[in-house]
């Protein structure tokens, strides 16, 4: 059984959100457009783990910053594998 | 809302007779040896449970502890906002995965698909109450991932779950050196096993090649001591103690029968002289029935030998005790100084007496009367004409000691823990008649009262001191 949160139709999906939280955000973080835009490009490379995992680090970022509490720092991201279906 | 959800419970000799193959399972050494395998394959197979417990066991508890705890707060926002409002909690948990390890799936009562990173509910998951690990492909890897189900009202499932591949790896790493570490206990279970084996019969040898020496006869021989101090060298103490003692009472009873055979030989070989002698030469009946009264007489000092030998064995055996009773001794001290101030006479000696007035004791009143009679009857027998024989009873604060003092020959102090043997006889009294049992006799009674003899020189001659416990320090009854 295959889990669906790791296809490039979620990817996409993500991205959306993502891309419409930040259209309202009033001061979106710096580096959020760059999370987001990079995990786009991954996913669309074939790289849907580390997509995935980029935009759902955006979300974070942008939840962070509406709900206020800081959250811990999340780990460094790792490299690039090429991982994917 | 939680009693509508219902939470599933965390998970989770053989008889040989004959042959040498008998003898083999029979032996102690082997069977310690079995023990000891036992004992390590036991440990170790605890030790591996307990790292089991300690590290796969934590990790799936962890985990499904946090899918309770998770399970908890999507039925609590299903209580607040309804079907819309699960269905958004689980898409706002799966867009938050960062650690892509988590598995959600709502289905109708239908087992439809609704929301979740499942495209359709696992046939293998098929109520609630269990834990279900389920083989998933995420990102293109196959791996396991541990899942529940929890029902929901109006007939709604909803299936949470972790991936455990930690879990998996490690315990495939258990696993995988399990065979290894089996072998190992193994091996040294069997070393150790041998190893016991002969420490034991090492240990035993020993004791078993003295035993036989013994059995063969040869009684000089002794258990060795490794000089460690340890359990072994204290049964060897014991088993060479008791080896002593067993000797010393062979000795005993070899030097008794020498004694019994040599005393009794004379008198024995007198009455038969005798009677041969009338029977071949008297020449009247009176000189017949003469030699048969001395003969008679002879016999009865072989009688009185074996009577007292009786009487000793009987005091030492403590068949007497029974007859204990509270008695005054003065009175009988007294007696036995008035008849024995007459043999005293008799043989131009004197017999002085310092004796209280009452002396309370306990005991065989009978024997020990006997015993006094036979102190005072070796200190008239050996004291020298105008001599003077002593008679004091003293009461001290834990006995009550009777002292026989005479100015005779005495006894020399290296015979003095032999005198009381049965049939022991000093240089001085080799020429003076009895049989040497007298003070073995008040040897026998002193002991059987609890009491001691002490003989000390009294320069010259000797004093004999016997001490009998006081009333109150006796086991009445």
């Amino acid at each position: 059984m295959s889990v669906t949160t790791d296809t490039l139709e979620y990817c996409l999906q993500l991205h959306g959100r993502v891309d419409e939280m930040v259209r309202v955000a009033a001061t979106p973080p710096p580096e959020l457009t760059s999370l987001a835009t990079e995990g786009r490009r991954l996913c669309e490379q074939g790289q849907l783990r580390g997509g995935i995992l980029r935009l759902r680090r955006a979300l974070m970022l942008l939840l962070d910053q509406k709900h206020g509490p800081p959250q811990p720092q999340p780990p460094p991201l790792p490299p690039v594998d090429g991982a994917g279906p | 809302m939680n009693r509508r959800l219902v939470a599933p419970t965390p998970g989770p000799e053989t008889h040989a007779h004959g042959g040498r193959g008998g003898a083999f399972l029979r032996s102690a050494g082997v069977r310690f040896a079995a023990i000891y395998a036992a004992l390590l394959s036991l440990s170790a197979i605890a030790l591996a449970v307990s790292l089991w417990w300690a590290t796969v066991g934590l990790l799936d508890r962890k985990t499904e502890q946090e899918i309770l705890t998770d399970s908890q707060a999507l039925a609590l926002r299903w209580d607040e906002a309804g079907l819309a409002g699960l269905v958004a909690a689980v898409d706002e948990r799966l867009a938050r995965d960062i650690e892509d390890d988590k598995i959600y799936l709502l289905a109708d009562p239908s087992n439809r698909r609704i929301s979740g990173n499942l495209s359709r509910w696992p046939a293998e998951v098929i109520g609630q109450k269990m834990w279900y690990d389920l083989p998933i492909a995420r990102a293109g890897a196959r791996l396991l991932s541990r899942v529940a189900q929890f029902d929901l009202p109006g007939g709604f499932h909803l299936l949470v779950g972790r991936d455990i591949v930690v879990h998996t790896r490690l315990l495939s790493l258990l696993t995988g050196a399990l065979p290894w570490a089996l072998g190992v206990v193994l091996v040294m279970a069997g070393l150790g096993a041998l190893l016991v084996r002969d420490l034991f019969r090492r240990m035993l040898a020993n004791v078993s090649a003295t035993a036989a020496a013994i059995a063969g006869g040869d009684f000089t021989q002794r258990v060795r001591l490794s000089g460690k101090g340890d359990e072994f060298d204290q049964l060897a103490e014991t088993i060479n103690e008791m080896l002593d003692r067993i000797v010393r009472l062979m000795e005993g009873v070899r030097q008794v029968s020498n004694a019994i055979a040599h005393d009794l030989r004379t008198p024995i070989a007198r009455a038969r002289s005798r009677l041969e002698d009338a029977s071949l030469h008297a020449e009247s009946p009176a000189e017949l029935h003469a030699a048969i009264d001395r003969a008679t007489a002879d016999l009865d000092g072989i009688a009185k030998v074996f009577q007292a030998l009786l009487r000793i064995a009987e005091i030492e055996a403590g068949a007497r005790r029974s007859a204990f009773a509270g008695f005054d001794l003065a009175p009988l001290l007294s007696d036995l100084a008035e008849l024995y101030e007459a043999v005293a006479e008799e043989r131009e000696s004197r017999l002085d007496t310092d004796v209280p007035e009452h002396l309370p004791a306990y005991g065989d009143a009978a024997m020990i009367q006997q015993a006094v009679a036979n102190l005072l009857d070796n200190a008239v027998k050996f004291s020298p004409t105008g001599g003077i024989v002593r008679l004091v009873a003293t009461v001290q604060p834990n006995a009550i000691e009777i002292s026989v003092i005479d100015h005779g020959p005495g006894i020399p102090s290296d015979d003095h823990a032999r005198v009381t043997e049965r049939f022991f006889r000093g240089e001085a009294a080799r020429s003076t008649p009895g049989a040497g049992l007298g003070l073995a006799l008040v040897q026998a009674v002193a002991q059987l009262h609890g009491g001691t003899l002490r003989l000390s020189d009294a320069a010259p001659g000797l004093c004999a001191v016997l001490s009998l416990p006081l009333p109150d320090a006796q086991p009445h009854g």
